[in-house]
């Protein structure tokens, strides 16, 4: 499988090296592809986290403290959310997959390396024509990050400018862009694994890479029809949406929520894979129920498909019976998850380094995710709390409760990989309880704002001086969470000079980005261990250990039941 | 492995035990507003139930991380592999078969709530017909007989709609604009009010009162605002309040009927007004069998026309002046030509915001 055929000899003229910056730019490598991706979706965090900041801000007072202008507000929760979910959480995975998947699997690269550059340089360009937005007299996108019609149609007040336009445009961009990486991870894993990685020995890092790539793969060009079509309405005389038209408003949803609900899990599979990875590594023991997981990742996905509706419950156009039952459903492969990783944790000898304690925040707070999630699943209850902060405090405690504490996890777990040094722990653990308590802060009232019957989405509210505190709690948190990146920060930028030198295999782990050097040469290996197990370097350690015993003689403990 | 590992579980273990604290402070209240209707109250019991199953489910799972977390941490030195268990079916198939038992026993309560929620009268039983209509960015409550009640974000008070206490009613939700969604905190209920269907809800209020509402469905600038509140009386004082609309603007207005009307909309808002008094204009009255010329000048900020139908504005029978003759202006000053009408009541507002509407009455 691997390319061990003799190359042609040296071309005469060898091109001259490159500057940093031309090799980044015209670069097919995947882990400076990975690096780039990296960057570009932490800065488009930190873009969004400024504009959640000054949506905080407005909200400290019942009247709106900061913006006279509901329109400004609305353009900030919109692109908030949209700079969030597109250009943060779903390409920070992809960044990661990119440099992780291929040496995970033992590849030398990605399957198509010139689409994989297509598909990261695909993402500025979407970010540049969704914030271009703002240059336009009308300003950016300002109907919600879903942009609903009709009053995205441009026939009835609002979103009527080429803020819009744009916006439909760039996302456009973005979901191409996340196609095409969709089906390289696919083609990659299922082509390019090295001699002896069969599909039940990849970590579990990859496998919910592929289910996330299947995923895309399924729901993207759903989409992107309900995007054109949406194009359309607003700009050729279309009647899609509008049913003053003959068009149905209902059938956008439909649409957009059969793409959008998938990418919810899109952007949380690949954090449970990096918790497939991070917790047996800082536990000394493997995944408890391997195979279980894979299933469950799998039954989480092939269900995902089955409840995009259950956004869609108080529209009164759906059989609310299926869409419920089919969500409750999901609650079973993640509580085999739950109770998995919990297992796995037991009768372990656990560490808690910073990769762990983001992963335990994780655990934690995800955990809340999904138990609020099972009150929305119950229609009659969503008729109550549908549209209010709880939807608001549910997707946070899900998307930085779960995602985002575990793209924290995953910058710690691998930056010493990709950098060859590691981040700062006592930082590291600094800003893990900044942003645990931060992010408590900020989301928890949410939930009692919400059962109160606050709406989202609002620039002012009642004045009930009990929401006005809780409001101000919640900027307090957000404004903690926002100066929690910047020791973040910090550790990044000083460790990649100065951080403590990390050797192939820092963390004692287990698959087999550990087995080359940190970081890894450009062809990847130079030599992979054996493959006999979902942990090669596991088994590769276990040996090199008990040759040294045998070497130095008898008397160490022998370490119990190897795989 | 590393020296920190020692102390972390208790900060951990303080952490995540705020948390659990601030759930269990919970348990004494569960945080939902009052509920004032009986299928509020059904919706409540679900919440209640759902509310202990999930703090006993969430203390559980958090209790054995946190347990896992104190009881097998490494001790220094101890560098032995432990015990490479690799799974064990059983348990594996116990705890597959818990969520899916939950799921199921909480899939019957729900489903049984559901239809208790959304059961439909017949419409013998119901005391009113009431037709809600989501405009960008208020309310019409419309109750039949032109007997309607509008109002929206500039006005000085949410709209109110009235009720009588303890019969059933049934709101029918409309909207020829964009979306929006009723919803009234305390009936623990909203329903979206989406343009090319007709959607509908039955309730009862069994508490009189006044109990505030607005719209959830993200639709335009001023949806913040889009407020309303329910009021619910005793059924006399409801039937005096219905005889006491008129559906007539011109109700106490002294001027005299003018061939050259003049009408103007202040900038940003969504209302006529006066030209002279400044204050809200709801009756235009022209002389019989006279072309009219009226002037309207717009603030700016927000496209509206002027048109004049019989019928109301949201179910007008005949148009007079309307588009595309009646073109939407977004600023400055037009003249429209309004026909000679023969003496009667008739109905003039903008056809960009139905709720700008008042009586043009020809004498």
């Amino acid at each position: 499988m691997t390319t061990t055929a003799a190359r042609p000899a040296a071309k005469p003229h060898a091109p001259q090296p490159r500057s940093a910056f031309m090799d980044y730019l015209t670069t097919t490598d995947h882990k400076k592809i990975g690096v780039m991706y990296l960057y570009f979706s932490f800065f488009a965090f930190l873009v969004g986290g400024v504009l959640a900041l000054l949506v905080r801000a407005q909200l400290t007072q019942a009247d709106g403290a900061v913006f006279s202008d509901a329109d400004t507000y609305n353009q900030l929760f919109t692109m908030h959310a949209t700079s969030m979910l597109f250009f943060f959480i779903i390409p920070i995975w992809a960044g990661f997959g990119n440099y992780i998947v291929p040496l995970q699997i033992g590849a030398l690269d990605m399957a198509f390396p010139r689409i994989n550059a297509l598909s990261f340089w695909l993402l500025p360009a979407g970010f540049i024509t969704v914030f271009a937005g703002y240059l336009t007299g009308g300003g950016p996108a300002e109907a919600g990050w879903t942009e609903y019609p009709t009053i995205t149609t441009g026939h009835y007040a609002g979103a009527n400018g080429h803020g819009t336009d744009l916006w439909i445009v760039g996302i456009l961009l973005v979901g191409i862009s996340s196609l095409l990486g969709a089906i390289n991870f696919l083609v990659t894993v299922f082509k390019m694994r090295a001699p002896g990685m069969t599909m039940f020995r990849m970590p579990m890092f990859t496998w919910n890479i592929i289910v996330t790539s299947m995923l895309s793969t399924l729901a993207l060009p759903v989409l992107t029809s309900a995007l054109i079509m949406l194009f359309i309405d607003r700009n050729y005389g279309g009647s899609f949406f509008d049913p003053a038209l003959g068009g149905n408003a209902v059938l956008y949803q439909n649409l957009f929520w059969f793409y959008s609900h998938p990418a919810v899990y899109i952007m949380i599979l690949p954090a449970f894979g990096l918790v497939s990875e991070v917790l047996p590594v800082f536990s000394r023991k493997p995944l408890f129920g391997y195979k279980a997981f894979v299933l469950a990742t799998a039954g989480i996905g092939a269900l995902g498909f089955s409840v995009w509706a259950h956004h869609m419950f108080t529209t009164g156009a759906v059989l609310l019976p299926f869409f419920s039952f089919m969500t409750a459903l999901i609650a079973v492969p993640t509580g085999v998850k739950f109770f998995n990783w919990i297992a796995t944790m037991f009768n372990g000898k656990i560490t808690f380094e910073t990769p762990m304690l983001w992963c335990l925040g994780f655990l934690s707070m995800f955990l809340i995710g999904g138990i609020n999630g099972m009150f929305s699943a119950q229609p009659p209850i969503d008729y109550a709390i549908h549209d209010t902060y709880w939807i608001v405090a549910h997707i946070h405690y899900v998307l930085f409760g779960g995602s985002v504490f575990g793209v924290y996890g995953a910058f710690y777990f691998w930056y010493p990989k990709i950098t060859g040094r590691f981040l700062s722990e006592k930082i590291g653990k600094i800003q893990f309880w900044m942003t645990f308590v931060g992010f408590n802060l900020a989301f928890f009232p949410m939930h009692i704002l919400g059962l109160a019957g606050m709406p989202r989405r609002i620039a002012s509210y009642a004045a009930d001086p009990q929401w006005e505190l809780l409001n101000q709690v919640s900027t307090v948190g957000a404004f903690l969470i926002g100066i929690s990146t910047l020791p973040f920060l910090y550790n990044v930028a000083v460790s990649l000079r100065g951080g403590k030198q990390a050797s192939a295999d820092p963390w004692r782990a287990n698959s087999l980005e550990w087995a080359t050097s940190s970081p890894p040469p450009v062809h990847n290996f130079d030599s992979l261990p054996p493959i006999r197990s979902e942990r090669p370097v596991f088994d590769a350690r276990l040996d090199r250990e008990a040759q040294a015993r045998l070497k130095t003689g008898p008397g160490g403990a022998a370490p119990a039941g190897a795989s | 492995m590393r020296p920190a590992g020692r102390r972390l579980p208790l900060t951990l273990r303080a952490g995540l035990g705020a948390a659990a604290a601030l759930l269990l402070s919970g348990c004494a209240r569960t945080g939902l507003v009052e509920p004032v209707t009986p299928q509020a109250d059904r919706i409540e019991s679900l919440y209640v139930i759902v509310y202990y199953l999930a703090a006993v489910i969430f203390l559980g799972v958090l209790g054995a991380i946190l347990y896992a977390c104190v009881k097998f941490r490494k001790k220094p030195g101890d560098d032995v592999l432990p015990p490479q268990t690799h799974g064990n079916t059983a348990a594996e198939v116990i705890w597959t078969a818990l969520p899916l038992l939950i799921v199921l026993i909480l899939f019957a309560m729900s489903y049984s709530t559901l239809r208790v929620v959304d059961d439909a009268k017949p419409v013998k039983d119901l005391a009113a017909v009431i037709n809600v209509r989501g405009i960008q960015w208020g309310w019409e409550f419309d109750y039949g007989n032109d007997k309607v009640v509008a109002g929206g974000a500039s006005d000085d008070e949410a709209p109110t709609l009235v009720v009588p206490v303890g019969q059933d009613i049934r709101l029918v939700l409309t909207s020829d604009n964009v979306i929006h969604a009723f919803y009234v905190p305390q009936f623990l209920f909203k329903r979206d009010i989406v343009p090319g269907r007709q959607n509908q809800f039955d309730f009862r209020v069994d508490i009189p009162g006044t109990y505030g509402g607005q719209c959830a469905e993200f639709c335009g600038t001023e949806h913040a605002k889009m407020t309303f509140q329910v009021k619910a009386v005793s059924r006399e004082k409801f039937d005096q309040f219905i005889e006491g609309l008129s559906g007539d603007g011109c109700q106490g207005d002294e001027s005299e009927p003018s061939a050259e009307l003049a009408l103007e909309s202040p900038a940003n808002q969504i209302r006529f007004i006066d030209v002279a008094s400044k204050e809200q204009e709801k009756c235009l009255k022209a002389p019989a069998d006279t072309p009219v010329k009226l002037t309207y000048s717009n603030g700016g900020g927000q496209p509206h026309n002027v048109a004049v139908v019989t019928g109301t504005a949201s179910n007008p029978t005949e148009t007079h002046i309307g588009l595309p003759d009646a073109a939407v202006i977004d600023s400055g000053s037009t003249t429209y030509d309004v026909p000679a009408l023969p003496a009667g009541q008739y109905t003039f507002f903008c056809q960009v915001h139905p709720i700008m509407a008042g009586t043009y009455l020809v004498q």
